[in-house]
């Protein structure tokens, strides 16, 4: 398939124009005079070419036969890149484009790369296939509808989302708690509906009680007056009753939820593969289970509750309003428009401000607990009055930032409160007409009043709902994210139960890469016995971690396959696969608690001999007898409070106590001292006995007891046989050993 | 130690930090293939320059660096080149640093925690997005700024107050 980019109107007869079929047509954004400017790269089966932007349609500015490119390499440019070539002996630049381009020209670079191979072999006779350019799969970075660039970590268009369904969604989480919800909304519009009476009663209040008139007599006046505020109270007393009862029911309701919800998603995080924690940052992750699941109760819970209160407010306070005087109504709604839109820019305003704010605290937090931490070092350099004069540079930011909030806050506050406060300078005026006219009684006006006093309220909210709503739908996309991911490594329907594995483990024609058009092993073939020990060497990046991980089936293969014991590993139940690998990595990561759960993890069941016997094997009990909590030693955070060796230890204890038949040591020894590595080193030499391992080291005297070597290179298997047979051979690995053994004469130490 | 430094050794001497006196140096170019003359030496073919400070120290300190991108050594005194030879740093310099200095915002829009920037470049009009502004702002000096753009782009604008009022309130809304 060509690899041809949606191009503007006046390139498309210019490339008809063109001889052969286009391959591909990709726009650049710098010309070569480093300005910004449209090119566009063509190539077709014999020719390359460079169009122009030229004002008014597109020019070639390069033309070069395929056969006569040489050596395209891409050349990184700070900010950019350009596609070179070399064409009648002189390094021409063939386009100059931003970051932005970068891929697809590395992509162009590479194709031209295998034309050359295979225009070379064609002049010989030797003609293979003809390579081809594929075009970029979408990288999911801006939403294919709007264009926005998406938030990290997620496809999810904050702006195209569906808020209707995301709602509807939601809803769904509230049916457990029908009743309540129920319940809640009844309170709600019984609140409502009494918050409505007090302003009420201030009409009849005024109209029959306080205005002097000839109908009543002062004792029926007085009395009436009683009853009406006793009324006043009894709605008020009954809204705040009410209030308190419904709010008592929301927490609870919303705390449920946002509980279920977060439950429910750690438990389908953890059932997520591997590959998903690489694609998206732990940050990310914890932020979704913690305060995406907060800002949902909060939508669910206070979010649509307030819309629906504030929107009835509203109509329930213009009917009552429109009724009493609809005139008067029509002109006390003339400020409205303008005070929600001055409200909602102020508040955007003052957000942005206290953003600024938030970010230069929180700025100065990081520098005292980073200072604090380094206060070696300060000292060391006696920098300590620079490091006050920087925390004053940084407080006066804050300060600056804060007063600039503050004082916005402040000043833009009473005007919000001016524009709200017109309308009922409106009804003073124009009602206290109509009062001294005789067309309104005073009470109507006073009612009139406090109705206006409760009508800007909701407006505001109202103001910001949209913004509101959008950014806690976007939250509870994002939790559906990983709700509706799946995991990509699944047991198959048909899996089998392999309680016990021989450890015969075998690769065939395996190819596999994180990113599938990078792959990071290449058809790799490998047959282990059961038993032996595998020794895995190579440059870091050579795939040795990947091939471990792939005998774990953290990550599926993507062409070939992998078999244990003469089963495809896919069908082979991951419990039963898992439970008998142990796996000793380089940073061990041990839970906080104690060294003995710590052991025991892989096995809860095992009884404090086997836990003992674990330990022993590793050359840990004596370590862990000594310390005087034996093996209730609590390890702290990630195993912070034992020293490197320890931990050490303590995982490979851990690895071994369910007596895995299959071993994975991935430079397992690396960040301990000499003397610890000894005896790690014996360990693992005991351990090994009648396991199948895999070994990964840099330093290749550590793998003196391998069955087998395999050097890895580039993800190919470059070379294998044993120790003696690959320094006989005089190869790479040869070449490997005798650069360590110089290393070491240097600093003075024999291997 | 064999070939360890002796007190008496320069810091610059013991690291084998070698200074290139710009008066012995010829930049030609061959197609697009830049290369360097030294007087006493030989000439490197295909090198490449870098800047040690881009920021901070743009016309001094440059680094020039074989086809292999080994360091050939620190370029000193560049007002002393030839003309044409000044005249083929600049453009392979320019050519490399393809950080556009603002003259002008245009528009600036801001959604979702994105922001959408229309600015007038010394290398032309362009529109580019940023995202996390507090940490993809870079304050270089009191008004000095570096924008960069979620492709990695950079963008310079070496002084705030240089900029139109509008410019500049449009700037410092977002920062």
């Amino acid at each position: 398939m060509p690899f041809i980019e949606k191009m503007p109107d006046s390139l498309e007869p210019e490339l008809k124009k063109l001889e052969g079929a286009v391959q591909c047509a990709l726009g650049a954004d710098r010309t070569l005079d480093g300005r910004f400017g449209e090119e566009w790269l063509v190539i077709t089966d014999t020719r390359m070419l460079v169009y122009s932007a030229n004002g008014k349609g597109f020019s070639i500015r390069l033309d070069l036969p395929l056969d006569k490119i040489k050596t395209p390499a891409v050349d990184a440019l700070i900010g950019g890149g350009a596609l070179m070539v070399t064409a009648d002996d002189a390094l021409q630049e063939v386009i100059r484009y931003t970051n932005a381009c970068q891929r697809k020209f590395g992509r162009v670079c590479k194709y031209l790369a295998e034309l050359e191979k295979y225009n070379e072999a064609a002049a010989k006779g030797e003609a293979k296939e003809k390579p081809t350019v594929e075009p970029d799969p979408d990288e999911g970075t801006r939403c294919p509808k709007c264009h926005l660039l998406l938030p990290e970590g997620t496809r999810v268009c904050p702006a195209c989302l569906n808020k209707g369904k995301a709602i509807l969604r939601l809803v769904a989480y509230l049916r457990p708690y029908w009743h309540e919800t129920v319940v809640v909304w009844a309170l709600m519009f019984l609140g409502l509906g009494l918050s409505l009476v007090p302003p009420y009663l201030t009409r009849p209040l005024m109209d029959k009680v306080l205005v002097p008139t000839i109908e009543r007599s002062v004792a029926d006046r007085l009395s009436l007056l009683g009853w009406l505020v006793l009324g006043m109270l009894a709605a008020q007393l009954t809204v705040q009753v009410v209030g308190v009862m419904r709010g008592r029911m929301l927490v609870k309701m919303g705390k449920r939820i946002s509980h279920d919800l977060r439950v429910q998603l750690y438990a389908h995080l953890q059932l997520l593969s591997l590959r998903f924690f690489q694609q998206h940052s732990v940050g990310a992750m914890i932020s979704r289970v913690t305060q995406d699941t907060q800002s949902l109760e909060s939508v669910l819970v206070d979010g649509v509750q307030h819309l629906v209160v504030n929107v009835l407010t509203l109509i329930g306070i213009g009917a009552v309003m429109f009724v009493m005087n609809w005139k008067l109504t029509l002109l006390v709604l003339i400020p409205v428009p303008v005070a929600v839109f001055v409200s909602g820019k102020v508040w955007h305003h003052v957000r942005s401000l206290w953003q600024r704010f938030w970010h230069y605290r929180s700025r100065l937090t990081a520098s005292v607990s980073e200072t604090l931490s380094g206060v070696r070092v300060v000292k060391v350099f006696a920098k300590e009055n620079d490091e006050i004069a920087r925390f004053r540079g940084k407080s006066e930011e804050m300060l600056a930032a804060d007063l600039a909030a503050e004082q916005t806050w402040t000043t833009l506050f009473p005007m919000l409160w001016f524009i709200a406060s017109t309308g009922s300078l409106l009804v003073w005026y124009v009602g206290g007409r109509q009062v001294i006219g005789g067309n309104m009684t005073l009470g109507t006006m006073m009612t009139f009043l406090a109705y206006l006093g409760m009508f800007y309220g909701p407006l505001q909210f109202l103001s910001r709902i949209g913004d509101y709503l959008a950014r806690s739908l976007t939250s509870a996309e994002r939790v559906f994210e990983i709700l509706d991911s799946d995991p990509d490594v699944k047991d198959a329907d048909d899996a089998v139960a392999m309680p016990t594995i021989q450890g015969h483990i075998e690769f065939r024609n395996v190819t596999f890469g994180y990113e599938s058009h990078k792959p990071v092993l290449k058809n790799v073939s490998l047959d282990v016995k059961p038993g032996e020990m595998i020794g895995l060497v190579g440059k870091s990046g050579a795939g040795k971690s990947t091939t471990a991980n792939l005998i774990c089936r953290l990550f599926e293969v993507q062409q070939g396959e992998m078999l244990v014991d003469g089963v495809n590993i896919k069908k082979i139940k991951q419990q039963d696969l898992r439970s008998q690998i142990g796996v000793i990595l380089q940073d061990t990561f041990l839970f906080n608690g104690t060294i003995a759960e710590n052991i025991g993890y892989a096995k809860p069941e095992a009884s404090r001999e086997d836990i003992m016997a674990a330990a022993k094997a590793a050359n840990a009990h004596d370590f862990i007898i000594d310390k005087s909590e034996g093996y209730d030693t609590k390890v702290g955070e990630r195993g912070q409070l034992l020293s490197g060796g320890e931990r050490q230890r303590v995982a490979i204890a851990r690895a071994i106590l369910p007596n895995p038949r299959i071993l994975i040591l991935d430079e397992a020894t690396a960040s301990v001292d000499t003397d610890t590595e000894k005896q790690i080193q014996d360990v693992i030499a005991r351990m090994v006995k009648g396991r199948t391992t895999f070994a990964i080291a840099h330093s290749l005297s550590t793998l003196r007891n391998a069955s087998r070597l395999v050097l890895l290179k580039e993800g190919e298997i470059t070379e294998i046989g044993t120790h003696q047979e690959l320094m006989d051979k005089k190869g790479e690995f040869y070449r490997l050993v005798e650069m360590q053994k110089e290393m070491s004469t240097v600093i003075g130490v024999e291997v | 130690m064999e070939g360890g430094a002796t007190p008496s050794m320069s810091l610059a001497e013991a690291a084998q930090l070698r200074v290139i006196d710009a008066r012995k140096v010829r930049f030609s170019k061959a197609g697009a293939r830049l290369d360097m003359t030294l007087e006493g030496d030989k000439t490197y073919e295909k090198v490449t320059i870098r800047r040690a400070f881009p920021l901070s120290v743009p016309t001094c300190h440059h680094s020039v660096r074989d086809s292999d991108n080994k360091e050939i050594g620190m370029l000193c005194g560049i007002e002393n080149l030839d003309a044409e030879s000044r005249r083929l740093l600049d453009l392979e310099l320019e050519r490399r640093y393809m950080v556009a200095i603002i003259r002008k915002i245009v528009k600036v829009t801001e959604r979702f925690g994105t922001v959408d920037w229309d600015v007038e470049t010394d290398r032309g009009t362009c529109r580019f997005t940023t995202r996390d502004l507090r940490e993809n702002a870079i304050r270089m000096g009191a008004s000095h700024y570096l924008l960069i753009d979620v492709e990695n782009n950079r963008f310079e604008v070496p002084d705030l107050n240089a900029l139109d009022p509008n410019s500049q309130s449009l700037l410092i809304r977002h920062l």
